[in-house]
């Protein structure tokens, strides 16, 4: 393949454009991590019930480009929604609890929303195109390349630049970097602690929800598709640090690296060596590759 | 104590209830255990089996039942896991005295309920399981059917439609499990001169295919060949799209893909003259036997498009029932021994279980997908039902 | 963690065990073979979890080990019983040397991602090594024992393996061993102040947890007559977690009534429903919000209420 040039390329999008989308997915999963220290199993369905409610909007709207957009949107809104009243009703009386019990609960969530969504959807496989004016592929002068996949590739880093900016540069942002060190000293200076873990919460679930959105035209809409992308986001996160933004990006990067060039050179063993990556970036560096070192201690 | 009373107290009461449940009734109705996918990714195809078994069911009842006694179905979920489908046929066995089987639905959930139908000497129809496995050397016994075609007759039905399209280079593509590996072992003993440019296979669980797509594009091949099924079908069909490659390859899928559920899932983005297989298709009509069922799973499933996988557990209860009508009785051991080289009517056509190998290849449908004018789902054309 | 009411009640549940197969139903025989089965499993994982306090994700992967092993030796190897089984657990005992000295090193969460990364891996292996773990068909066909062959049999043999490894845990877990365990759990900088070597300790709790979870694996690939992918995928780690959770992860007994009720709810739920998760899903966060000490907390309760001191 390197003998190649046109073809190393395209598997070079090819990776980006996967690291984009997966990452998405990551930094709602980091992000809950980070301020709120839960582990949500929950986050695959999250991603689920994203694409679901993107192709319940476009079955009002039709296959149009606006259509497209106020999936994606809706599916955030809608999951946000869901993630406050789960949040605010069940989540936040765990907070003081034992890391195992929260645990529990992001289990018992997956069991529960996978069997309304089936209730709501049924069990057939749906499928949602891309937004018309995203679809086809575009002349890059080297080769042709698909539309959609070059949006991903310049999605990805645009929301990660507004998370960052976010975190860095504003108020907010500050408080939750705040919240993440030392919530008590937070909540004593007279800030709403509970409403800023209601929206990391929310936050993180929305970002998921948008992910699995943006995911479904290169995918289909069905009841698998949780258990197949938690694997690659926990992956993701674990190799990046669990808590960095820049960590689940970089991480996201690795994955898809490894998940497209693996394919090439290791066929169908590349299951393994995302595995033994995991594993290998755990026994050296069990914080990630941007997480902090004194995170070790919980 | 508290709990040693209780703990006491409650087995005893358990015991009690379970006693007066396992008696099996001899007149009451005759009991099928039905275990199929019915919640993830092969819910579809549960679903559509047991569609198809209970409109058998009710065929069979409305007539008079099997012997005088109607059926009756009892449904478990597999969940696609050997453990659970396991479980489930013992408890049928056991709790309700189950002694005849339809399903399960994949290789492995077939494999291990086929050991306990051997231990357990009760009769088990596999529906729509295809791997060759089943029913070779050592899996073989008394006790289990596989109605569907194995992947060796597959690989050869396969390879006339190969040579139809005029195939001269094949690549190789799908998920690393053991139907992509027993099918494309099969076609490559069949093709003769066609040649091989490459195999590329995929984890079981990935989602993402643009590079195998890639590789795909930049192989020197004409036909591919593929496996990924159901939600990934559409994933690959989806991705492989934009590049470009259903312009430059012929396609020819296997995993049934020629479901009209997938067509109508991916509406305009089904590629035209895409070559796939499936174990029903609505809108044939050659055969009378097979308008008569279609029309009476339109009423049941109150559409006229109707699913593929019903036809699999229909079959399934036919035979079922045949066997034990020419055996007399719904001891396992004479049903089994009359569904040895049993023919049955079906709206396929006649079907035979071949008493030496207990499959039964049952025929399927081959043909291209094409948009019809004004239609955004694609539908077969060239539509040959194959034995 | 041990204390005498909870001997006693172990006392009475093996009497009631002892008269389970003479109650004539072979349902209710298998069905406490599958709950004895799974309550080792739940109880080997609390010598990690409740004694040391280190919860693994990945535990399923000895029980996978175990049984695996004992398809293989007794089928492809045809070994009698007496010299797979132990064969089998000194294998598993061997990986969880290998694969507990790299994980005890990390703290909690950590801990549990690289268990939960090992045991992926493991999966991954037994997914690919299709000659000899039969890949993602599973493992199919077991040439179990001739004495075995009987439901009946297999529960005696069922009833006499977990109760031995039941009181073997039970002696270890009142042991100065196991005391040192939870005094770890408890304060584990106070331990190594009194000389307590950690990581040594946790990693002896490691491996004894690796072992009894790979007898209970051994048994259920004889049960099953098989052993499938699926009992080393995180799934199946992430439900010996919720069994030893919902139990009650600070006592002994704790686990067994959490793994025999998550069992019992999913073979009686989805007789009634096909919406069993959403059964099971709506109960986990019932006890979740309500009862976070776990089954055991509630005895614990009603036993104070009763007067009782």
């Amino acid at each position: 393949m390197f003998t190649n040039p046109t073809v190393l390329f395209i598997q070079v999008m090819n990776s980006v454009s996967l690291a984009m989308n997966l990452f998405i997915i990551a930094a709602g999963l980091t992000l809950i991590f980070g301020v709120l220290r839960i582990v949500n199993f929950a986050h695959g369905a999250f991603y689920m019930v994203g694409a679901y409610v993107a192709l319940s909007i476009l079955r009002v709207t039709g296959d149009t480009d606006l259509g497209f957009l106020l999936g994606v949107l809706g599916s955030g809104v809608v999951m946000g929604a869901i993630a406050f009243v789960v949040e605010r009703g069940l989540l936040s009386r765990l907070y003081d609890k034992e890391h195992m019990l929260q645990l529990l609960f992001t289990f018992a969530l997956v069991l529960v929303i996978k069997d309304i969504v089936k209730m709501i959807w049924g069990t057939g496989q749906y499928s949602i195109g891309a937004p018309p004016f995203l679809r086809g592929a575009v002349n890059l002068g080297i080769t042709y390349y698909p539309k959609y996949m070059l949006f991903l590739c310049a999605l990805g880093p645009i929301i990660a630049i507004a998370i960052w900016f976010f975190m860095e540069r504003t108020r907010w942002g500050r408080i939750l970097r705040a919240a993440r060190e030392d919530r008590v000293m937070l909540n004593a200076l007279g800030t709403d602690v509970k409403m800023v873990y209601s929206g990391v919460f929310v936050t993180g679930a929305a970002l998921a929800a948008m992910g699995g959105a943006l995911a479904a035209p290169r995918s289909a809409v069905d009841p698998g598709m949780d258990a197949l992308v938690i694997i690659d986001a926990f992956i993701i996160v674990i190799i990046g640090g669990l808590g960095s933004l820049l960590g689940s990006f970089v991480g996201a990067l690795i994955l898809g690296f490894l998940t497209v060039m693996g394919s090439i050179y290791l066929g169908e063993w590349v299951i393994v060596a995302s595995y033994v990556m995991m594993v290998v970036i755990l026994l050296v560096r069990p914080w990630g590759l941007f997480g902090k070192a004194d995170e070790e201690r919980h | 104590m508290i709990y040693s009373k209780a703990i006491k107290a409650g087995a005893l009461a358990l015991g009690v209830a379970v006693l007066g449940t396992t008696a099996v009734a001899e007149d009451g109705p005759i009991k099928i255990g039905v275990i199929l996918p019915m919640s993830g990714g092969g819910a579809y195809v549960g679903e559509g089996i047991n569609a198809g078994v209970e409109m058998a069911v009710k065929e069979v009842n409305d007539a008079g039942g099997v012997l005088g006694r109607p059926f009756q179905i009892l449904l478990r979920d597999e969940q696609l896991r050997p453990d659970v489908s396991t479980a489930a046929m013992r408890e049928l066995i056991t709790l309700e005295g189950v002694q005849h089987f339809i399903g399960p639905a994949t290789s492995a959930t077939s494999l291990a309920n086929s050991q306990i139908a051997r231990e357990e000497k009760v009769v088990n129809i596999s529906p729509s399981a295809k791997t060759e496995a089943l029913t070779a050397g050592d899996n073989l016994h008394d006790f289990i059917f596989q109605l569907a075609p194995t992947t060796d007759v597959d690989g050869a039905r396969t390879v006339e439609v190969l040579k139809g399209m005029d195939a001269k280079s094949v690549c190789f593509t799908g998920f690393d499990y053991a139907y992509s590996h027993d099918w494309f072992k099969a076609i490559r003993a069949n093709m003769g001169d066609i040649r091989e440019a490459g195999e590329f296979l995929v984890p079981m669980n990935a989602t993402d295919f643009s590079a195998t797509i890639t590789q795909l594009l930049s192989s020197d091949c004409d036909t591919i060949i593929g496996t990924q099924y159901g939600g990934s079908f559409i994933a690959f069909v989806k991705q492989a799209t934009p590049f470009g490659l259903f312009q430059t390859k012929k396609v020819l899928w296997g995993s049934n893909t020629g479901d009209h559920a997938v067509a109508a899932a991916l509406g305009a983005e089904l590629p035209d003259g895409l070559w796939a297989s499936a174990a029903d298709v609505w809108y044939f009509d050659g055969l009378e036997s097979h308008a008569a069922y279609q029309k009476a799973l339109a009423a049941h499933q109150g559409r006229k498009e109707t699913d593929m996988w019903p036809i699999t557990g229909y079959n399934a209860v036919k035979f079922l029932a045949a066997a034990i009508e020419a055996a007399g009785t719904t001891d396992p051991v004479a049903v089994a021994a009359a569904l040895d080289g049993l023919t049955v009517q079906t709206p396929l056509g006649e079907i035979t279980i071949d008493p030496k190998t207990n499959r039964a290849n049952s025929p399927e449908f081959y043909g291209r997908f094409e948009h019809e004018d004004g239609s955004d789902i694609a539908r077969m054309t060239d539509l040959r039902l194959v034995r | 963690m041990t204390s005498r009411p909870q001997l006693i009640f172990l006392g009475c549940l093996f009497l009631a065990l002892l008269i389970v197969p003479f109650l004539g139903s072979r349902y209710l025989t298998e069905l406490a073979v599958q709950v004895m089965i799974l309550s080792l499993l739940a109880l080997s994982l609390n010598i990690l979890a409740g004694h040391v306090g280190l919860i693994s994700f990945g535990h399923a992967a000895f029980f996978a080990i175990g049984g695996y092993a004992t398809a293989f030796f007794l089928s492809r190897w045809q070994l009698p019983l007496g010299v797979a089984m132990p064969l089998a657990i000194i294998l598993a005992t061997a990986f969880a040397l290998v694969i507990g000295i790299l994980c005890v090193r990390l703290k909690a969460i950590y801990f549990a991602m690289l268990t939960l990364a090992f045991s992926m891996l493991l999966w991954g292996v037994i997914i690919k090594w299709k000659p000899v773990t039969g890949g993602d068909d599973g493992f199919v066909g077991i040439a179990l024992p001739q004495f075995l062959a009987t439901p009946q049999n297999f529960y005696w043999f069922t009833l006499a393996i977990v109760s031995i490894s039941t009181a073997l845990v039970w002696l270890l877990s009142k042991s100065t061993m196991g005391q040192t365990f939870v005094a770890i759990r408890e304060n584990e900088t106070r331990a190594s102040f009194l000389g307590v070597n950690v990581r040594q300790m946790q990693l002896i709790a490691f491996v004894l947890a690796a072992i009894f979870a790979a007898i209970a694996g051994s048994l259920m690939a004889m049960y099953l007559r098989g052993m499938y992918p699926q009992s080393a995928f995180w799934t199946q780690s992430g439900h010996i977690v919720i069994s030893v959770l919902l139990g009650g992860v600070h006592s002994f007994v704790g686990p067994i009534l959490g793994a025999s009720l998550l069992y019992l709810l999913e073979v009686t739920i989805h007789q009634y429903t096909q919406y069993w998760p959403l059964v099971m899903g709506l109960i986990l966060l019932l006890v979740v919000l309500v009862l976070p000490e776990g089954l055991i907390g509630l005895f614990r309760k009603l036993y104070a209420r009763l007067g009782r001191k």
